[in-house]
Order: structure tokens, then sequence, then C-alpha cells
């Protein structure tokens, strides 16, 4: 049996997901220097978010998924108010605010558990049935998981690129005070970035857990995940970790698949690392300027 | 003598006072375990608070290492039957060796890139030990993986102390802990107050100048990430040696941000940051036992709520607090050169 | 003692320091001079190992350090003093110097764990030396600029060096202070025997201190000879000093520098009144007053350091006032965010462009016009900038990242004028720029005015401004000194002298 094909499907569909995932880290920390600890948990809540507009509200399906934005982006907006709002600006911001969002992500990870139990639940929201793509059998699910994910990753990327707001947000992270200059209130800007990123986070949280369970701790390995893209790529690079979501998808089911299991995460880690001392600021990175 | 010196002095008096006399007033032996938890948070916090609070190097390795130690001990006792008296040393040393590895994999980078890429190694350590399943010796009809896989290990000797003291072995093994708390906290307060410790805070302080005055970054970044192992190591032995058994769990990263938390809580980069963050959530810990569930829940926002609103911890808030109420001491206070 | 040959220091296309060469000679001071942005101190930069060279070598006593790291540098007896104030903030100002002594000096290959009874006597002697022992137990995070400057020299002299780099020892210091620094500069020269490379703003200080000057443009050497030749040398003067250091210094007259007041030829759209304002709890602002009438091209001269870019950052919004008033028309605009007072149409264009590097110049243009909502007007400005600066249009899908410093100047005044405000703010538009460059940038200045846009210039260099400028404002130290007409101020060449350092 040839293995390339279903290793191929396995790669497009995972790198899918992840490049959905990184996105919003990536935006955030493009747009604001910021590292967001808590995106993982944002994955899990919007997952959960889902769950409960179709078990609980009795929606159709669909509206798993605009309840699922709403609640993410919602999340974002409180990390603005609830934290990034009094600390932007101070000394020693970026690690700071590290520390606080892994705060906020524990409690919110802890209120899931005590709302809907530490048991896996089956997502709801998803397609059944299989189609073959030639010889190999797909699930729907995983064509609907990349159509969703690359639709909503153009979607940033023509609003970033074409839209008023885009401009603003790229404005803004490529110099802030000169953005400020011309009339962008950057607070709103960065307020409406982690409400993006907050619902982008939800939305993957919701098709990752179609193809595999609702559990608290959800978010956490998709998040370490995205974190890696979003390094290889350098942080805040958006285009850059799209592309090395797709290509460390296919790495890792190839090592899955050839070395077993238990080696894709730990190829990727390593991976990672050797490409952090190669090129310290991401292979597509520039080196920062530090600014005074 | 220094008048900060004078007043660590009083302060450490007070403590070791108090640590002295708690193992004869306090009833039943939970507390006594409660406060050995605490000894060993302290010991591993204040070396971490060597690197990320002195030098400003945000490494989230320092529990992984802390298992490493752990784990060497135990492995070592298991595999070759030493004694983990032997064992811990040799385990603080070959921590050393580790943590210079992931210093010298930090050396080109700063602030959020050195989080990710301690974080990375430390989960790489956790998934290579949990998803090991491949059997290294068949104990009776269980398999045992070389790593020890989920499980961990146990029966690999320990203190010794339960033959030689009875009933009274908790107490021992508490004024153990309690003398390498003693020695590690010695050991990193001599460490600040040399040259070194300038050297560390001046790459932190502003890299560029403390590198055109003649500190050399690599030589010093692998200097702090050597001299804050050996007590993160041989804490992590003793940890083995005492509770008798280890696990994954130690590579928990709820774990590693509790004691992240007491760096934060007690005061980043500041000698009693690390002992009064650990009493301090330890406390916090047991109070929201009570809340049973709510728990980890509390020690979210706690450490969120640390951070946003006083991320000088509790002793930068004293200390402000102390200069408000005498605001002419600072002028006496010239120190003798 | 150091030799320099063909030392090139490029930042992607930009060259910062090209093929620049020459020598120290041992026991004299090297003074280094040049506008801003010639490459003064990418050079030192380059020379004490904090950025790699391009190309080029360096040697020290014949030692190799065109790769060596900046801490064997160091040792090797090469101490430099920063432009940015630097120093170690959690330390106090003994500290500072202690570490430097510590680890300056010589390789410590295994560091003690005492400082030293050496250590500290060095510690003390170069604390007495800069006249810092006194203040050396507070803790440097909230020291003066002088105090962080002396003791940046302590720390410098404290390693020992055969060769001291000083970047612009005197800058944003006042008249006072910088007599101050000076004597303690020249008593260090003298006590240690030091071989000195010094970058300086101030040519005053630079001239009265150098034995050699060398002046550096656009990276290269402009200039090297004797000081007395400096103001001889007519590309030099053209360049950098401007027309007032030609004419015969004579001593300033204290009288004549009493503020003068134009009659306002229209009703004011801008009024700054007693303005105060600076930085981290230290005003750098010290009561300032003046009216932008309408139609009015104003212009601040001053010194680097001496708080222009400060007003301008305050009259935007970008730091709060802590005193006084900004009144656009009949409304105060003090402490506005700086997206509202954007709104109201004043419109700065910052220093150094600010430009957003990976937006192409349409993109740059088209974020001038955030707050326009209206497309038709923004295509309509859009046609109008591209009338008066044409080669933006050709540029238009160009990166910002990849233009030319005079094209990227060219595009901050134009995302300026895209806000299509009342008042434009130009912030050191010559900033960096060869002169063939300065020269259409101000042509362009002029068709601004004579279009009748209401313009506040700032600028250290007076020299192309006095024939526009319907009141030119002296500012030093935070105060107004002197106001007068273009005309006026180029007649008083010894006002230029005093303030500008000419």
């Amino acid at each position: 049996m040839d293995v390339l094909p279903y290793i191929l499907v396995t790669a497009v569909t995972v790198g899918a997901m992840y490049s959905l995932a990184t996105l919003g880290l990536s935006l955030v920390w493009g747009a604001m220097g910021m590292l967001n600890m808590a995106h993982g948990a944002l994955l899990t809540l919007g997952g959960y978010a889902a769950y409960s507009a179709v078990t609980a509200a009795g929606l159709a399906w669909p509206f798993g998924f605009v309840a699922a934005i709403i609640v993410g982006a919602l999340f974002g907006a409180f990390l603005y108010f609830g934290l990034v709002r009094f600390m932007l600006g101070s000394t020693a911001f970026e690690t700071n605010i590290i520390i606080a969002t892994v705060g906020i992500a524990i409690a919110l990870e802890n209120v899931i558990l005590l709302i809907y139990g530490g048991q896996p639940l089956g997502q709801p929201v998803s397609l059944d049935g299989m189609f073959r793509l030639g010889q190999v059998p797909v699930a729907s699910q995983n064509l609907l998981i990349v159509v969703l994910s690359v639709a909503i990753m153009f979607l940033v990327a023509f609003t970033l690129r074409t839209s008023k707001i885009g401009r603003a947000i790229r404005a803004t992270a490529q110099n802030r005070e000169a953005a400020r200059l011309m009339g962008v209130p950057t607070r709103s800007i960065y307020l409406q970035v982690l409400a993006i990123s907050g619902a982008l986070a939800a939305v993957s949280g919701v098709l990752l857990s179609s193809i595999t369970q609702l559990s608290p701790p959800l978010g956490n390995d998709p998040m370490l995940k995205a974190f890696i893209m979003c390094v290889v790529a350098g942080l805040g690079n958006v285009q850059g970790s799209v592309l090395a979501a797709f290509v460390l998808a296919l790495v890792e089911a190839c090592t899955q698949f050839y070395l077993g299991a238990r080696w894709g995460l730990p190829v990727l880690l390593i991976l990672v690392i050797l490409a952090l001392i190669w090129r310290p600021y991401g292979v597509f990175g520039r080196t920062q300027v530090t600014r005074l | 003598m220094r008048s900060d010196t004078r007043r660590d002095l009083l302060v450490a008096f007070a403590f070791l006072a108090v640590f002295i006399a708690l193992p004869f007033l306090l009833p039943g032996r939970y507390y006594l375990g409660q406060i050995v938890l605490i000894f060993f948070y302290a010991i591993v916090a204040s070396q971490w608070n060597l690197v990320f609070g002195v030098a400003g190097i945000f490494s989230l390795a320092q529990m992984a290492l802390f298992a490493f130690g752990a784990y060497t001990t135990a492995m070592l006792g298991f595999y070759l039957d030493w004694s983990v008296w032997l064992a811990m040393p040799v385990a603080g040393l070959a921590t050393i060796f580790v943590s210079i590895l992931v210093g010298l994999a930090c050396l080109r980078l700063t602030g959020a890139y050195v989080a990710l890429l301690t974080l990375a190694i430390a989960q790489v350590m956790y998934f290579l030990i949990v998803t090991d399943t491949e059997c290294y010796v068949m104990e009776g009809v269980r398999c045992r993986q070389f790593t020890g896989g989920a499980v961990g290990f146990s029966q690999f000797g320990d203190l010794g102390t339960r033959k030689a003291f009875r009933g009274d072995w908790l107490t021992a093994n508490y004024f153990i802990v309690l003398g390498l708390l003693i020695v590690s906290l010695l050991f990193t307060y001599v460490i600040m107050r040399s040259p070194m410790g300038l050297a560390f805070r001046a790459l932190r302080d502003n890299p560029g100048y403390a590198v055109s005055r003649g500190i050399s970054r690599f030589k010093y970044q692998l200097l702090v990430f050597g001299l804050s192992a050996f007590f993160t190591g041989v804490a992590g032995g003793l940890w083995a040696s005492h509770f008798r058994a280890i696990g994954p769990n130690l590579l928990n990263l709820s774990l590693m941000l509790f004691v992240l938390a007491m760096i934060v809580v007690g005061a980043v980069g500041r000698f009693w940051g690390a002992l009064v963050g650990a009493i301090l959530l330890v406390a916090a810990d047991e109070v929201m036992r009570e809340f049973g569930e709510f728990r980890t829940l509390g020690l979210g926002l706690i450490l969120a709520f640390f951070v946003v609103a006083m991320p000088q911890g509790v002793l930068g808030l004293l200390e402000s607090a102390v200069q408000k109420l005498k605001p002419k001491r600072a002028e006496q206070d010239s120190p003798s050169p | 003692m150091l030799v320099c040959q063909s030392v090139t220091k490029r930042f992607g296309a930009l060259a910062a320091v090209e093929e620049l060469s020459f020598e120290v000679e041992p026991g004299l001071v090297l003074g280094i001079g040049g506008p801003n942005g010639a490459g003064k101190t990418t050079l030192f930069d380059v020379v004490s190992g904090l950025q790699p060279l391009t190309s080029g070598k360096v040697t020290l006593d014949g030692i190799d350090i065109s790769h060596a790291s900046a801490d064997r540098i160091c040792h090797l007896g090469l101490a430099r003093t920063f432009q940015l104030n630097a120093g170690f903030d959690s330390m106090t100002g003994r500290e500072n110097v202690q570490v430097a002594a510590y680890f300056g000096h010589r390789n410590r290959l295994f560091p003690g764990l005492r400082l030293g009874k050496e250590t500290q006597r060095r510690t003390e002697e170069a604390l007495d030396l800069v006249g810092m022992r006194e203040r050396a137990a507070e803790p440097v995070e909230n020291a003066p600029i002088l105090d962080r400057k002396l003791l940046m020299i302590a720390g410098a002299i404290v390693t020992e060096p055969k060769l001291l780099l000083m970047d612009e020892p005197v800058g944003g210091l006042t008249p006072r202070e910088i007599d101050e620094v000076e004597a303690v500069v020249t008593r260090v020269v003298q006590e240690k025997k030091l071989t000195v490379i010094l970058i300086e703003h101030v040519m005053r200080f630079l001239l009265r201190l150098s034995d050699r000057v060398l002046i550096m443009h656009h990276g290269s050497k402009l200039f090297e000879g004797l000081p007395e030749q400096v103001s001889d040398d007519k590309e030099v003067v053209e360049v950098y000093l401007g027309k007032g250091s030609k004419t015969e210094s004579a001593p300033a007259d204290e009288e004549k520098i009493a503020t003068k007041s134009v009659a306002a030829s229209g009703a004011p759209l801008l009024s700054v009144q007693d303005l105060a304002s600076g930085y981290k709890g230290r005003d750098v602002l010290h009561g300032l007053s003046f009216e932008v009438p309408e139609g009015s091209l104003i212009t601040l001269i001053g010194p680097n350091g001496h708080g222009k870019s400060t007003l301008l950052r305050t009259i935007s919004g970008l730091l709060r006032p802590r005193g006084g008033d900004i009144r656009v028309g009949e409304r105060s605009i003090a402490g506005l965010p700086t997206e509202a007072i954007t709104a109201l149409g004043i419109v700065q264009v910052p220093q150094g462009d600010m430009l957003f590097p990976e937006m192409t110049v349409r993109e740059n243009l088209l974020m001038g016009a955030y707050l326009e909502r209206d497309r038709s007007n923004i295509e309509r400005r859009l046609d109008e900038v591209h009338a008066i600066l044409p080669r933006l249009k050709e540029r238009s899908n160009q990166m910002a990242s990849t233009l030319s410093g005079g094209e990227r100047r060219m595009v901050g005044i134009g995302r300026g004028l895209m806000a299509g405000g009342r008042l434009l703010m130009l912030d050191e538009p010559s900033l960096g720029l060869a002169p063939i460059i300065i020269d259409q940038i101000y042509e362009v200045v002029a068709d601004l005015k004579a279009s009748g846009r209401t313009i506040l210039l700032v600028e250290e260099n007076p020299m192309r401004i006095v024939d526009l400028a319907e009141e030119v404002h002296l500012l030093d130290n935070g105060h107004i000194v002197w106001s007068g007409s273009g005309q006026e101020l180029s007649e008083s060449s010894e006002l230029l002298e005093t303030y500008l350092g000419g």
C-alpha cells in the first residue's frame, strides 16, 4: 500500500488547522509584541462554545462556528480590558504579559473543567461521511477543515492587505508612534487585534475538536505547535507562519508515520530549537531593531 | 558592615529561628510535609531567580532541570544501585552540564524567544518520557521503560532516615531539606553580592553597554545557567529521595507556573523573593484547598493579578511602603566604600 | 594608535559608513563632527565591536580588532562612552563604575567573589576624577543627564584604556554643564595621558578640545585637518556649519539676546503658552510661548537635545504637557490623545521619517489620510501630493524600506500632507541628507508655503530657512531666548555663535 497519499491528506488537514491556530498568535505578536499564552485556552473555549450552542441551545451545527467566534472575540476583548490595557508601555511588557496570560490560561482551563467536567466530549459541529479522492478515502470533515481554514486565511490576508483596518493594523505593528501621528487610535487597534485573534483561535478550536475530542486541555498541544510555527517563521510574520504550518505538518505526519507517533512533537521541537540557533529571529524573520 | 547586609542577616536569623522551632511546634505530619514543600520550591525558585531575576533571561527550563536532577538520581539508584547520597551530587553536576547546553541554545535569543525555546526543551523532555513505551527491563510481568514512562520510578533508595529515625523520619528529612535550602540561599547570596552578580545585572540592564565594559555575554550567560543549575539538580535529587518516587508530573506546566508565580509574587530579582514567594503561594494554595475545585483557578488569577497590579512583588511593595514611612533614612544611608 | 582602513558598514542597501580611513596618533585628541546621520555613532559601534563591520580593517596598536568582540576590545584598551546616556539603571553610580573597574581592565578567567581593594581604589579614584564621589550612592535610574554622562566617563577611564572614544559627551547639556564636562574631560585626558576620539555636535566644544578634526558626511570623510582650518573649508561650511560661522566672531552680547516679538499677521492658528514638558520626571521645556499665525511659516532652531522634538511631540499629543497650554484657535488641546489632535488638523511629520517600512509608498500615503472618510477627498489629495512630489508617483508601488533617504523624506512629507491638516509640523526635514537633496526638500517647503499652507518648522541648522520664515525662534535649553525674522537672524552672527556653536 502506498502511504504517501495518506500522509499528504493528513499533512494538509493538520497544516490547515495549525496555520489557523498560528494566525491569531502571529497577528497579536506582530501588532503588539505580545506572546499570548492564553491562546491555547482560547482554542478550547471556542470548541466548548460551539458544543454548547449546538447541544444546549439546540442550534443547527453551522451556528456552532458563530457562537465560537462571538465567545472567542469577547474573550480576546477581555484580555485587552483585563490585562493589556494596564500593562502597555510598562517595562518588561514582553515577559510580564507572558506570565499574566499564562495565569489567565490556567484560570480559563479550570473554569472549563468546572463547567463541563474532565471527561472527553464529542464535537457535534462536524460533517459526517466520506468521499474518495482518487484512491484515497477522505472524511468530509477533513475537507471542511481545509476549505474553511484556507477561506479564513485568505479573508484575513485580504483584509490585512487591502482594507483600511488592515492597513492600520500593519501600520501600528511597523511603527506605533507614526501610526498614532496619522490619527490611528492604536489602543483600539490592539483591542481589535485581540478580538480577531480570539475569534480565529475559537474557530480553529472547533475544527480541532471535530477530529479529536473536546477536553479542557484541548488547546495546549496545538498552542505549543502554533508557537513552533511562529518561532520558525519569525514571531509576527503572518505569511511565513502559514507556510511553516504546512511544512511542519508534513514533517510531523512523515515522522509519525515512519518513526512512530511519539516522535512527532519531539522532532518538531528539535527542529525549532535548531532553527532558532541557526536564525535567532526565525527563518523568514529579520533582525529586530531594538526600540529605545 | 553595610546596612543591607545587617538587615539580611537579621532576616536570615529570624527565618532560621522559626524554621528550627517549627517541627517542635506544629501538630501532626501534614503541615511539616507542606513546609518541606516550601523549602523545595524556595530552592528551585531562588536558583531560577538568578537566571530570570538577576540576569534577566526569561528561561522556562528550570523545572526541567529540577526534573532532570530528580530523574538522574532515581535512575542511578534504580539501575546502578547507587546510594542517593552519592547520586544527588552527581545529578547536580550533570544538571550543570545540561543547563549550560540550554544556555548555549539561548545565547543569541532574547525575551519571548528565550521563553519559547526553553519551554520547547522542557516539553520535549516531557513528551519523550510520557510516550516512552519501549521495554528496557522486565520486572516480573511488568515492563519497565528506560525513562520510567508515564509511571516514573520508585524504590530506588531513600535518605536512610526511615531506618535511622523511625517515627521521626519526617523531621530528619525536614532538617536535611532545610540544610540544602540554607546552603543554596547562601550560595545565591554570595553570587548576587559578588562581581558576578554585578556582571549579570549589567548584562540585564544594558547588554550593549555591559559588553563594551568588558563583560562577555557568552561567558556570563553560560555562567549563570551553570551556576543556577547545581542546586536545582541536587534539589531534584533530594525531592526524589524524600518522596521515594518520581514521575513525569514534575514536568507539568502547572507546577512550573506555580514556582514561577513564587518568584513573581515574592519579587523578581530580589534575594528574599524566592523564599517569601514560596511561603505565600504554598499558604495561599493551602487556603484555596478549602475551596476545592477552585484552587487552580485561584492560582491563575493570582498570577495574572500580581503581574498586572504589583510587578514589583510583595517585597517591592513592602520596600516602597517602608521608604514612604521613613523618608529621611535614605540620606543617612551612605554606604562605606 | 588606532588605524582604520576603508572601514565600511552597511545596513541592507544603506551605507552608514563608507570606505572611511583615518589614523589616530598617540596622545592626541581627534574630534569627529558632522551632521546627524553622518555615520559617526555607527563608526564608534564598529570600532568598539558592537556592530560587525561589513568590510575594511581596524587595528589598535598593531592588533587587528576588525572582528574582535566588544569585551575583548575593551580589554585591549579601548573604552567608549555612549550618545544615549547608557547606564546600568538598577545599580548605584558606584556599582556602575565598579563593574567596569572589575571586568573592563582585564579579562577575568574566573571572576572572584569580592571586588578586592584594588578595584575599590580605582573606582573611587575614577569617581573623584569626574567629581561624582559624593553622588555615587544614588541609583542611576533617576540620575540627571549630567551625572549619567560623568558616570559613563568614569566607567570608561576606570578600565584604564589607551584610547577613549567619547560619543557626544555634552549632547543635551546646558552651557554651564558643558563647561563642567569640558573641565572633566581635559583633566582626564591630561592626567591619564589618553588618546581620545571625540564625536561632538557642539562645534565650540569640539574645536576647543581637538588637536585634529575630522568631519564626516554620509559615512565618508568630508574634511580632515587642524581645528583652525575647519571654518575655512568651503565644503564643510556648506554642509555643516551654515552661513553664520563664516563671519568674524564677536563675544556674545547679552543685551542683544532679548526676546522680541514680531507682529502676528493673522489670527493665530496655534498658540503655545508657557508650555512645560519632558520625560520621566525631567522637564525639557520650561515655559515656552509662541504663536503660529494662519498661513505663516514659523521656525524654531536650536541645537540637538534642547527640546525641539519634545516640543512637537507635546503639541501632537505623544507627550503630555506638564504645564501651560496649547490652543488650536480657541480650543485647548493640551492632554488630548494624539488621534484627536490629528483630527483637528495638527499634523506632525516626525523626525527621521518614521515611515511604515513594509508598506508601499502609496499605502504610506494612504495612511496619512487615515482619518479622512471621503474617498474622493483622498483621491484628490493623492493627486495634489503627486503634483507637488512627482517622484512619489513613480515610486507608488515600491516598498518604503527600499527608498533612498531623500525619497523617504518626501514620502514623510507627502504622508503629512495627505492628512489635509491645517498645520504641518516638520521636524528637521534636512536631517542626514546631502546638501543637494536638502535643497530639493526646501524647494518643496517653499512651494508649500507659497501655496498658503501653515507650517511649523524645527531645524538644527539655520542655513536654509532664514529666507523662508516669517519668524524664527531660537531655542536654548528649553527656553526661547531670541525671536526675530530670518533676516535679523542671519545678521546676528553672535547669536549663531553662542547658541548654535558655530
